[in-house]
């Protein structure tokens, strides 16, 4: 689905990712873990468009998409969501959920003003998507608030309900869960289950081992830019290297 | 009706009129500004090349001077808009993708080349000399039948405006617009063409103020270079824009009606200054219209009527 080769990211000095090959295999739900600053979000980046590589090649179901700009990434059925929520702060939470929905042909100034028919279904449909997720994340009551206004969590729980508006073929999800309540972060796990039963793809970067244990197969490690190992949770668990890398310790 | 009556009947369409003008000013700029994020520090350059556009193609003929179209001013408005627009596209595709502080600096220059260009093109613009001769719709009937009509035909242009942009604002054009104005690379993220939006409010912008232009040079029935200063435009537009509340096409309105009336005001209390002071007037007001702004800030953090949200 998404494989990156021998990919290198450097911020001046620091290589953020260090001549890194790996695969989001289609129809799985990969995990991905690793210390602080292993590059799993700059990975993210560099694999949905916001940063150009230093060097190695990003490939979307087979197509090349190194130099592809962000947006025509997202069209071509990829979606990411941000670890430090990206809301939209003057919008309201509705707005911010119904521009993220895919097909909007309002979007053309012409349609936009003379509202044919078909732009007004699409608002319709798009706003009762924005219900059924608001519903489902608990926003329901702050439908109507400026997304700026929201708390820290309420801000990753829209920016995840922005990634449910419509269907992709692969969801990049970075740590959605930090910052979440328990109960809801387990229904959340539950329905990206679902999803993925339906067909979609995702990669999961998240601290929460539990979290990953019940919800990955496979899991990659990374470590300073790296792949350090990947296989099933049970596999990587037991895998000394982890260990050393998480603990610090020879454990 | 006497002759003091009549006067400040004058008075009060002259101010209605250029009020009006200067809302639809400052609509062109809450689209650039308020909706897409995009720094227009040109607002001056915008304006002139539409101020004489509708001149050159609605006058007679002149020696030495491009023109003498002699065409009709709805012709000439639509014009004229047509041409800032442009304009507005062309500076936007280069410098669209600029920073916004980088985007502000691009549009003075672009301002300050044109006003070079009307200064001393003479066959072009009628340089220092401006030009003359422009009639407006309804001058046949004189004073103030002519004044009246003049002012209907301003808030016609306000009204078509208005509508335009309200409901280009309320559509999901305008929603991916705001979307793009609070971060960019969500929006990016999201399968926006940032730069292709941000492209189409900057020059939808800058026609608007282009044919405000135009209806200034009929409204004075002469141009002269003197509309390419900053000062009355950029400068007042801007006031006008972040005192009645950026992001809210209402407050836009009200902010330029409010300004202009202060700022015509300012020139009776100022007219009674003695004559040695007369060199400083233009920066008395200035400062009189800073001390303003500072003062509805303090009251009203987001502008007398700020962006409301929608639902
Ligand atoms: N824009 C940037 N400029 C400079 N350095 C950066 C930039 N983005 C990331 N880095 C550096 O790259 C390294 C990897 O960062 P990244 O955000 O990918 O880590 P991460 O694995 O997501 O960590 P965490 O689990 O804490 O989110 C860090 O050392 C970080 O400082
Ligand atoms: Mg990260």
């Amino acid at each position: 689905m998404i494989r990156v080769d021998n990919l290198t990211m450097r911020f001046g000095g620091i290589r953020a990712i260090d001549d890194c090959s790996l695969n989001f295999a289609a129809g799985r739900i990969t995990g991905l873990i690793g210390p602080n600053g292993a590059g799993k979000s700059t990975l993210f980046d560099v694999v949905a468009g916001g940063l150009v590589p230093t060097a190695g090649t990003v490939r979307l179901e087979g197509e090349d998409v190194t130099r592809l700009p962000a947006f025509a990434r997202y069209r071509r059925g990829l979606h990411r969501t941000f670890q430090i929520a990206r809301e939209f702060a003057r919008l309201t939470v509705r707005e911010n959920l119904m521009v993220a929905a895919r097909g909007q042909s309002g979007e053309a100034l012409a349609a936009a003003l003379f509202k044919p028919g078909h732009v007004r279904e699409e608002e319709r449909a798009h706003r009762e998507r924005a219900c059924e997720v608001m519903d489902f994340l608990a926003l329901t009551p702050l439908a109507d608030a400026p997304a700026g206004t929201l708390s820290g969590g309420q801000k990753k729980l829209l920016e995840l309900g922005r990634a449910l508006m419509s269907p992709a073929r692969i969801i990049l999800l970075d740590e959605i869960g930090a910052g979440v309540n328990p109960t809801l972060l387990a229904q959340i796990a539950g329905h990206i289950r679902m999803l993925n039963e339906e067909g979609m793809t995702f990669a999961v970067i998240e601290h929460d081992m539990d979290f990953i244990a019940g919800l990955c197969d496979p899991v990659i490690v990374m470590a300073e830019g790296r792949v350090l190992v990947q296989g099933p949770m049970a596999e990587v668990r037991a895998d000394r290297a982890v260990v050393e890398a998480y603990f610090g310790s020879a454990a | 009706m006497t002759g003091e009556m009549q006067g400040y009947l004058l008075y009060a369409l002259s101010l209605l009129s250029l009020g009006g003008i200067y809302a639809i000013l400052a609509l062109g700029l809450n689209l650039q500004w308020g909706m897409a994020g995009l720094f227009n520090a040109g607002i001056a350059g915008f304006f002139a090349s539409g101020a004489y556009t509708a001149a050159i193609l609605g006058t007679p003929p002149v020696a030495g001077r491009l023109g003498g179209f002699d065409l009709p001013m709805p012709v000439t408005v639509a014009a004229a808009a047509l041409f800032s627009a442009a304009i507005g596209w062309a500076v936007g595709r280069l410098c669209i993708r600029l920073r916004t502080d980088y985007l502000a600096i691009a549009t003075i220059g672009i301002a300050e080349i044109l006003r070079l260009i009307v200064r001393n093109e003479g066959w072009l613009t009628g340089g220092s000399l401006g030009i003359s001769g422009i009639v407006r719709p309804f001058d046949g009937l004189g004073p103030p039948r002519a004044d009246i009509g003049y002012l209907a035909v301003v808030l016609g242009c306000l009204v078509l405006v208005y509508i335009f942009v309200e409901r280009a604002g309320r559509s999901p054009w305008g929603r991916t617009m705001r979307a793009i104005r609070d971060d960019e690379r969500a929006a990016a993220a999201l399968g926006k063409d940032v730069d292709a939006f941000r492209l189409q409010a900057f020059a939808l912008g800058s026609g608007i103020m282009g044919g405000a232009g135009a209806l200034t040079a009929y409204y004075f029935r002469f141009l002269s270079p003197d509309a390419t200063e900053p000062l009355l435009t950029t400068f007042l537009v801007w006031v006008m824009l972040i005192a009645g509340g950026s992001g809210n096409n209402r407050g836009a309105i009200l902010g330029a009606f409010l300004v202009w009336t202060l700022w015509s005001s300012t020139e009776l209390v100022t007219g009674r200054l003695p004559a040695d002071w007369a060199a400083n007037l233009a920066y008395l007001r200035v400062l009189l219209i800073g001390l303003l702004l500072q003062v509805v800030l303090q009251r009203f953090a987001g502008g007398i009527l700020p962006e409301r949200a929608r639902r």
